[in-house]
């Protein structure tokens, strides 16, 4: 396999910036090597398959990519830069429930005050991101508060009214979110220093 | 420690001594196992940009003879990570050597 088949394998759907640095990688390696690029590279660089493998553990796929900063062709993505339209109701809703419970760390309602917390922190944080995965984090967020709002219904009808049962599920469930939500994140902000953008 | 994290030490300790580019860093993993350890292209360089995304390493490019090249340099922070998984590798080989026995 020449080092043009090896490269196509490897990076056939990946964006352009990570192609362009795999390539140049690889080019350099067999040069340094003393391998030329029309002899078989397999012996020296292995199975493309296993770089292609590592490398979209690492990046987004060049369909991820357009979906990310599009929507996709289907729209599937809602590329709703304003998912504040969401966040701010729920901020709303988070302030009034802390303000009527007048003790926001105590019980229950301790749920509302550590989300706003949240919230507000996300927000912050966010701020200067790249605006792709500042729209993630913030529907991330949405997401969460979406769900611990419906924190009273939830636990009468799931889980009895059994309001630890129901705090640890829902934690176990944020916690699960998270870590995808990180993992999705850490691929995107690698992706975008690749292909030249401000992460 | 599975694979990938070993490979993740090996490139580290190699950087420790100095800054050396992709080759450089297969052949020295290489030459100091005595040909035992293999650090295939396929798998190094997804590790160095991984690293390199963490801040454990960090590259730049300089022109050699004509060509471009990309140096890997060991950073400060990739110092502690490579102490503290030095320190783990360590604790794996006595727990094995201390079930295998042989003086391991």
């Amino acid at each position: 396999m020449k080092a043009s088949e090896w490269l196509v394998r490897a990076t056939q759907d990946l964006p352009t910036g990570v192609t362009a640095r795999v390539k140049a990688d690889t080019l350099a390696h067999l040069h340094d090597a003393g391998v030329d690029e029309q002899e078989d590279v397999r012996p020296l660089l292995g199975r493309p398959d296993d770089t292609a493998a590592e490398l979209r553990r690492l990046y987004l796929t060049n369909d991820e990519w357009i979906e990310q900063r599009t929507g996709g062709k289907d729209r599937t993505g809602f590329n709703l830069s304003e998912w504040l339209v969401l966040g701010l109701p729920a901020l709303l809703w988070l302030v009034l429930e802390v303000l009527e419970a007048r003790a926001p760390f105590h019980g229950v309602w301790s749920i509302q005050g550590l989300l706003l917390l949240l919230l507000v922190v996300t927000l912050w944080l966010t701020q200067r991101f790249h605006p792709v995965r500042r729209r993630n984090w913030r529907l991330w967020i949405a997401s969460v508060c979406f769900m611990f709002m419906q924190w009273p219904a939830v636990t009468e009808l799931l889980f009895g009214g059994y309001v630890w049962l129901a705090l640890v599920t829902l934690l176990l469930w944020l916690v699960y979110c998270t870590k995808l939500q990180l993992g999705r994140d850490a691929r995107l902000a690698r992706t975008l220093a690749l292909e030249g953008e401000q992460a | 420690m599975n694979a990938r994290e070993r490979l993740r030490l090996l490139i580290l300790a190699v950087l420790e001594r100095q800054p050396e580019h992709g080759y450089a860093i297969a052949q020295a993993i290489k030459a100091r196992s005595d040909g035992l350890l293999n650090a295939r292209e396929g798998t190094l360089y997804p590790a160095l940009h991984a690293l390199e995304a963490e801040g454990l390493v960090e590259s730049q490019e300089h022109e050699v003879g004509g060509r471009v090249r990309r140096e890997y340099r060991l950073t400060g922070k990739g110092g502690g990570a490579l102490a503290k998984s030095r320190q783990a590798w360590e604790k794996q080989v006595r727990a094995v050597g201390a079930v295998i026995g042989g003086g391991a």
